[in-house]
């Protein structure tokens, strides 16, 4: 699942570890989400999102999601 | 973290009692070191039994001095929290079937030295099913790693 992520972090010069850190997860957590090999969990989700005070939409891009 | 806290020194205890166990197990197969036929198979037995409760002595030893520090340390004691409820690590534990086949070689592992003061074809089968099954669950492991 693609994420901004990465994107985030870096405006808030952040490293892994810090973010990590913060959101309770290991730092190849962090790295698996941002290369889009792992999909977070509802609440790693809410976690990511509240910390970096956006929406888990503006976060996570759930385009790709098909609807079976 | 007061329950995770609790927990680490609960291990500790658990571990230090498990000390004294092994230790005493260690001693018994140093005693018994010749209890085994004078012949390849049984010089390997003797030093399996021997090799194997000086290679959990030194595991449980590293445990306790490692669950020790991380009680003196509130960030490390956060680390060790992450790391061990990091939820990818245990989804990936999942699909390895980690408990299961832990079990399995914990089971593989103590039934080897049981039997290996009794027969000593059966032990060496018990030790080489145990390493493949720790093969197997390591390749799975490495496998879901690299998947997510």
């Amino acid at each position: 699942m693609k994420t901004k992520i990465q994107e985030l972090r870096k405006q808030r010069k952040l490293s892994q570890e810090d973010l990590a850190m913060a959101v309770g997860v290991s730092r190849q957590t962090i790295t698996s989400l941002e290369r889009e090999k792992y999909t977070a969990s509802l609440i790693l989700a809410y976690k990511i999102s509240k910390y970096f005070g956006v929406t888990i939409e503006e976060i996570f891009d759930f385009s790709d999601v098909e609807e079976k | 973290m007061t329950v995770y806290k609790k927990s680490i020194k609960t291990r500790l205890v658990l571990f230090l009692v498990s000390f004294v166990v092994v230790s005493a197990l260690f001693a018994i197969s140093f005693l018994t070191l010749n209890a085994s036929k004078s012949n390849a198979a049984g010089d390997f037995i003797n030093g399996y039994r021997f090799g194997i409760s000086f290679s959990v002595l030194a595991g449980l030893i590293y445990y306790i001095i490692y669950y020790y520090l991380i009680l003196q340390s509130e960030e490390k004691l956060r680390k060790s929290y992450i790391d061990e409820t990091d939820e990818r690590k245990i989804m990936i534990a999942q699909k390895a079937g980690s408990n299961g086949m832990g079990l399995v070689v914990l089971g593989l592992a103590i039934a080897s030295v049981i039997s290996s003061f009794f027969d000593d074809k059966v032990s060496i089968t018990l030790i080489i099913t145990c390493l493949v099954t720790v093969l197997i669950h390591s390749g799975l492991k490495l496998y879901y790693k690299n998947k997510f």
